[in-house]
């Protein structure tokens, strides 16, 4: 049995209570502005995107069927709304076709000993910052939101393969660039364990 | 490790024997190494990610339009079209319509000559922008 945090904010909600909403957009208002402004990169388009997405969510909270948790629910109407953004902007980038085939890459421990923590920060900040909205979405949402596999497939639409695969490809896109700061990479390992 | 492997072994998806074979293939060592990167890489993506919102958001209001300030309205690049536009239609008019008087009574005046034809180009630059805006609304 799933349980939701959030199932007694939607129920007071549904039965007239405005005000609970306030409660929900205190917990989501940053994870959902840190999602958007992964897809968009724009600060004000992704408070934009927020405030559409809360009014979409209230007005379509009658719709919520509770087959998945209010967050995935909530984040889906995120997702969507940024997609719609770039796709109205033609900013929608074209995927390619990625193999589930390759193998995996990862974050050595040592490589977070090599470099000081706070350019660490901003180099995956910048990193993500020119990442492919799609690829940078899924990355949020596993490691930030801190989504299983089958909530990501949920609020993307995304297959569960092409999730695993592009966040492979995030996660060797960020590795790349920290490396690249690193002089001493020679030492690691180009790409899989 | 097959990104399977690993994508399942970070989600802790595997069965106890999954995990098993998998130590066995790799050696523990590796498998505690790639659980403690991707413990070191998630908390630093989440500092990261609290860093880039700032501290007060902007208020959510339920009503889509109202208490809505102009810049989250539009888009800041259609915005600055629209005040652009606005502004050209406003400072194109103040120019022309002490002149209108004079041209409505003249009739004479052809729609190639100057006045006419600066009217025709204000109004449709104001058309433009009205047609801008109406995309960038419709959310």
């Amino acid at each position: 049995m799933m349980i939701d945090p959030d199932r007694d904010f939607v129920e007071r909600v549904l039965s007239g209570d405005r005000e609970a909403f306030r409660s929900v957009v205190d917990t989501y208002q940053r994870k959902a502005y840190g999602l958007a402004l992964q897809m968009l990169k724009n600060e004000v388009e992704a408070q934009d995107a927020v405030q559409d997405a809360f009014v979409r969510a209230y007005r379509g909270l009658k719709t919520f069927e509770g087959q998945s948790t209010f967050a995935t629910w909530f984040y889906r109407i995120v997702y969507t709304t940024c997609l719609n953004v770039l796709r109205r902007q033609r900013r929608l980038p074209l995927m390619e076709e990625l193999s589930e085939d390759t193998e995996a890459v990862g974050f050595e421990p040592e490589i977070f000993d090599q470099l000081d923590r706070e350019l660490l920060e901003r180099v995956l900040a910048e990193e993500l910052e020119r990442m492919s909205p799609m690829y940078a979405a899924v990355l949020d949402l596993f490691y930030v939101k801190e989504c299983s596999y089958a909530e990501i497939v949920r609020v993307t639409g995304m297959p569960l393969g092409t999730v695993k695969t592009r966040l492979n490809r995030g996660r060797t896109m960020l590795r790349e660039a920290v490396l690249q700061r690193i002089p001493e990479t020679a030492d690691h390992p180009r790409g899989s364990w | 490790m097959t990104q399977q492997e690993y994508a399942d072994l970070i989600a802790g998806h595997l069965s106890p024997a999954d995990l098993d074979r998998l130590t066995a293939m790799y050696g523990s060592d590796t498998i505690t190494s790639i659980l403690r990167g991707e413990t070191l890489l998630r908390d630093v993506l989440t500092t990261v990610s609290d860093h880039r919102a700032p501290v007060d958001l902007p208020p959510i209001t339920l009503d889509e339009q109202e208490g809505k300030p102009l810049a989250t309205v539009l888009s800041r690049k259609t915005g600055w079209l629209v005040v652009l536009g606005a502004i050209i239609v406003v400072a194109g008019l103040a120019a022309v319509v002490p002149r209108v008087a004079e041209a409505v009574a003249d009739t004479s005046v052809q729609l190639t000559d100057p006045l006419p034809l600066t009217i025709l180009v204000i109004l449709l630059i104001g058309l433009g922008a009205m047609f801008l805006m109406e995309r960038s609304s419709d959310l």
